[in-house]
């Protein structure tokens, strides 16, 4: 899986932590899903994506999309 | 909302200290064969500390509730319960029957309280390092 989450923080000048903090999780957390490390839940997914500000389709990719 | 999370944060180092405590307690268990009133209250003392950190370790209470961790821990301390039971099954089995070796209470407590406390925080560290379980 990959992510925008990083691209869409620098956009907002958010840190993980102040975005942790917004979606109610751990730093550890963002830095494994930043990775694309960690499968979200739809709800944290949901959350990261409002407040990014972006669908979750922007936001998340599996490595079987990226070739489509 | 902050000292909040700094009384869960050091609920969790008491966790790891309540640990440490109960390891002693069992391995003096099971070296020395015996449950006196001076171990019984390090056994106390450490479970109480164990305990009350164990959900925020786990990502499963506020202010640390953390889904990943939640996910990880859930799963470590299912394999632990596993591990508990397949032991205590084992300890059954050599010491219960052919009557040959025998083991006392305190021993056998002793060493369920190490295995348990060893797994759990084991089983934690090791299924957290990639970050996810499938």
């Amino acid at each position: 899986m990959r992510t925008t989450i990083k691209e869409n923080r620098a956009r907002l000048n958010l840190t993980q932590e102040q975005l942790a903090d917004k979606v109610g999780v751990r730093r550890e957390t963002i830095v494994f899903l930043e990775k694309g490390k960690y499968n979200p839940s739809l709800r944290l997914a949901h959350d990261i994506a409002v407040t990014l500000g972006v669908s979750i389709d922007e936001v998340f990719f599996f490595d079987d999309e990226a070739g489509r | 909302m902050s000292l909040e999370l700094d009384m869960a944060k050091a609920r969790i180092i008491n966790m790891y200290l309540g640990g440490a405590l109960l390891l002693a307690g069992g391995t003096l268990m099971l070296m020395n064969n015996t449950l006196d009133n001076v171990l019984w209250v390090l056994l106390l003392f450490g479970l109480a500390l164990f305990t009350g950190g164990l959900f925020e370790f786990l990502g499963l209470s506020k202010p640390m509730k953390d889904e990943r961790i939640a996910k990880i821990g859930t799963r470590a301390m299912t394999y632990s319960w596993y591990i508990v039971l397949v032991f205590i099954g084992f300890m059954a089995m050599v010491f219960g029957m052919g009557g040959g070796d025998k083991i006392s209470m305190p021993q056998a407590v002793g060493s369920v309280l190490m295995v348990m406390v060893v797994s759990t925080l084991a089983l934690n560290w090791y299924l957290g390092r990639e970050g996810d379980v499938e």
